[in-house]
């Protein structure tokens, strides 16, 4: 049943000697002599052609012919449903795929590293996972540069409209004010042009401005000027610095294994099911596309296995370094300092744990003229 | 694999006319022959097919050719006489 027959009903003479000719190419079943001049047989349906042309070359009749088996029965659907059927299977595909992000479009400043930011860090294509509030969360703690940022899936597009922070012109050109870089007291001030902001004794934070760069004259009209100043201000930073006694150190042994896999929208089509046999490994995996064409964007994961082992070191506390090092890291903290006013430190053990906060009070000067 | 035709010719090996053609009926309903070489007599009643030194005729009722290839012939059918001449 599954073989395609062709049935042939030819009327002719001498019928046998057509036979043995053409049984030398062909295989020929279910031969049946009705009478002397008709006859009935069946040839494999890929040989019917073929064999159409001896019978008329033997100028034999054809009265009937007629195909049947499974074969010629599924490509006479395909020929008559055939279209229908890729129309239901694409428009089956084409809604499935309409589930999904297809690209990701930013528009604004830093494109190419936003996109690529996305590309690699998207927690899902799907369009009813996605969380635009999450995505504009993600993208504001990343770049820190932004002011705006805004994420909408439009079809099948994920749209970024992003837009650098601006820095008002009147704090960047010539009659830009004197801000403070510092946390602190106003010591002193020796304001030569410009209008003051602090007086001694203010507590001032970082960024706060200083010296605006603008004077009022009698008729109390405003007049830009660039403001010229020398300010000096008391800070003060923290530095610290830690010591363990027992400190567990995890280091890679050398020894590796990595797992491939390749993805369809987070969906496993192959992976080579290798598995870590380490007791205690770290794990690093690295995505990117097979091909570049946005209709079936298959992943190619590797993740590769590092085997690693944890060693228990011991040291003694050495005191004096330990607080020199809180030191550094304190003074780190505050640079172009005139004279340091007053340090001190304090020392906490909990444990195996000992730290140094070191404190430093500093005179900075503040100085445009 | 084991072979009918084969390990009956292993036991008449000396004989030449073995290489001839093989014939086997099947209760009287089915005649595989190998080695003919052309159809002489096609009807319901009478079949006949040369072989090698000769000729095969088959006489029944509601025969026909069931399979027809270059060497071999499968007849179905009720066979009554098989002569070889």
């Amino acid at each position: 049943m599954i073989k395609s027959f062709h049935h042939f009903k030819i009327k002719g003479l001498n019928q046998e000697r057509f036979f043995n000719n053409i049984s030398k190419k062909y295989h020929i079943f279910d031969i049946n002599r009705q009478d002397n001049t008709l006859c009935s047989f069946k040839v494999e349906r890929r040989f019917a052609k073929k064999v159409k042309t001896e019978i008329l070359n033997a100028n034999f009749t054809i009265i009937e012919e007629k195909s049947s088996g499974a074969g010629y029965y599924f490509s006479r659907f395909i020929g008559a449903y055939g279209v229908l059927l890729a129309i239901v299977l694409c428009s089956v595909f084409y809604a499935f795929q309409l589930r999904f992000i297809e690209r990701i479009e930013v528009w604004g400043d830093l494109n190419t590293e936003i996109e690529q930011f996305l590309e690699e860090n998207l927690p899902t294509k799907n369009k009813n996972k996605l969380n635009c509030d999450e995505i504009e969360k993600m993208i504001n703690d990343e770049f820190n540069d932004l002011s705006f940022v805004s994420v909408a899936v439009v079809g099948q597009t994920l749209v970024v409209n992003v837009k650098n922070s601006i820095i008002p012109s009147e704090m960047v050109d010539e009659y830009a004010p004197i801000v403070s870089s510092y946390d602190g007291i106003v010591r002193e001030i020796e304001l030569v042009q410009g209008t003051l902001s602090v007086e001694i004794g203010d507590i001032i934070q970082k960024g706060q401005i200083l010296v605006e760069g603008y004077v009022k004259n009698s008729e109390g009209e405003i007049l830009n000027i660039q403001p010229k100043a020398e300010i000096i201000l008391d800070v003060w930073a923290e530095g610290e610095s830690q010591h363990f006694s027992k400190l567990m150190i995890t280091s890679r042994t050398g020894k590796s294994c990595s797992n491939t896999s390749v993805q369809l929208f987070g969906y496993e089509f192959y992976s080579n099911n290798v598995q870590p046999t380490f007791s205690q490994y770290e794990e690093e995996k690295v995505s990117e596309y097979l091909t570049k064409n946005n209709i079936l964007p298959f992943k190619i994961v590797t993740t590769k296995y590092f085997e690693t082992e944890t060693k228990v070191v011991e040291s003694e506390l050495n005191l004096e370094k330990q607080i020199e090092l809180a030191r550094e890291n304190c003074l780190q903290n505050i640079k172009n300092y005139e004279i340091i006013k007053e340090e001190n430190y304090r020392v906490i053990s909990e444990g195996n744990k000992t730290t140094v906060k070191y404190v430093v009070t500093a005179s900075v000067k503040v100085v445009n003229v | 694999m084991f072979n009918f035709f084969s390990e009956l010719k292993k036991i008449a090996k000396n004989e030449k006319f073995v290489d001839k053609y093989n014939l086997i009926n099947m209760s009287g309903k089915i005649l595989y022959i190998e080695g003919h070489t052309g159809v002489c007599k096609l009807s319901h009643t009478l079949i006949a097919f040369k072989v090698k030194g000769g000729m095969i005729t088959v006489e029944g009722e509601d025969m026909s050719l069931a399979e027809l290839s270059e060497t071999t012939i499968k007849i179905v059918g009720q066979i009554k006489r098989v002569e070889a001449i």
